[in-house]
């Protein structure tokens, strides 16, 4: 039990600092990150656009990012310097290259302590009233705010057997 | 001098095709494909003279597709600049033993786009 809670505190501290790097970077957003918590395999139905990315290796899981419309919206505006009208194929295209670069950097970074892992693509669902789950127990949620908007980062992960 | 961007994000592409263009170089051309197989065919019909490639792509990784470009005689010296969240030191490893010209972690700042772009600038004579 404590080298799990030592990998919920060092996850959540890469959490931290991979998504503060890419929306600083890539969208020259100041983030605030909230106190992360743990969520249940059932969530109650979402609202928005949310990004799996499976991860594998000695550790299997999935990286999920996940915000409302407006928010995927203005990070598609900072990130392409261009308004975006509404929730189209280049919003959920950009949301997903933010999703790739925040878990492909966490993958990075978890490596150190939980070894090699390999990372799919990612996959972008956008729609209302819609269940999400991972088949791999409860997952580690950090959220972040900015001026206009809100992004939560959720990392599932257990040991392979 | 023709270049192309090879990344599965077309907003990728879209952010590294204004850095390039923004950067002080003789560009005639930048070609866009979304995964190795689609730059493959556009290499048999157009002069290249450098590639920006992402790795995770589907149907041809970038690796994938820098293993088949340094063992043709045709692509062989084409420069490659890799540009990915694959930051791990094996995956650098790799890439440069395959034969990348350099390797850009994303996310990246225009500059370091253009850092790695004026070395191998220097390096092409």
């Amino acid at each position: 039990m404590p080298q799990l809670e030592m990998t919920h505190a060092t996850t959540a501290h890469f959490i931290r600092q991979t998504t503060a790097e890419v929306l600083s970077t890539m969208l020259d957003i100041q983030v605030t990150a909230g106190e992360p918590y743990m969520e249940d395999v059932l969530v109650d139905p979402y609202c928005g656009v949310v990004a799996h990315i499976g991860l594998a290796g000695a550790w299997v899981g999935t990286g999920i990012t996940r915000c409302d419309e407006l928010t995927a919206c203005d990070l598609y505006s900072r990130m392409l310097m261009m308004p975006a009208s509404g929730i189209n194929r280049e919003v959920l295209d950009a949301f997903g290259e933010i999703a790739n670069m925040i878990v492909g950097n966490l993958k990075t970074a978890l490596e150190s302590v939980m070894g090699q892992m390999g990372m799919s693509i990612p996959t972008v669902l956008h729609g209302s009233n819609f269940l999400s789950t991972c088949l791999y127990g409860e997952g580690l949620v950090v959220p972040f705010t900015w001026e206009s908007g809100r992004l939560e980062v959720k990392v599932c992960l257990m040991p392979e057997e | 001098m023709n270049l192309m961007i090879v990344d599965d994000s077309a907003a990728i592409r879209k952010i590294l095709h204004r850095v390039l263009l923004q950067a002080e170089m003789p560009i005639a051309q930048i070609y866009e494909a979304g995964d190795g197989v689609e730059a493959l065919e556009l290499l048999k019909n157009h002069k290249i003279d450098l590639i920006l490639s992402d790795v995770n792509m589907p149907n041809m990784d970038g690796l994938q597709l820098l293993g088949q470009l340094k063992a043709s005689d045709q692509w062989k010296h084409v420069p490659v600049i890799m540009v990915t969240t694959e930051g791990g030191q094996a995956k650098v490893l790799e890439a440069v033993q395959l034969g990348a010209s350099g390797y850009v972690r994303k996310p990246f700042t225009p500059f370091q786009i253009r850092e790695k772009l004026e070395a191998l600038n220097l390096q092409m004579g």
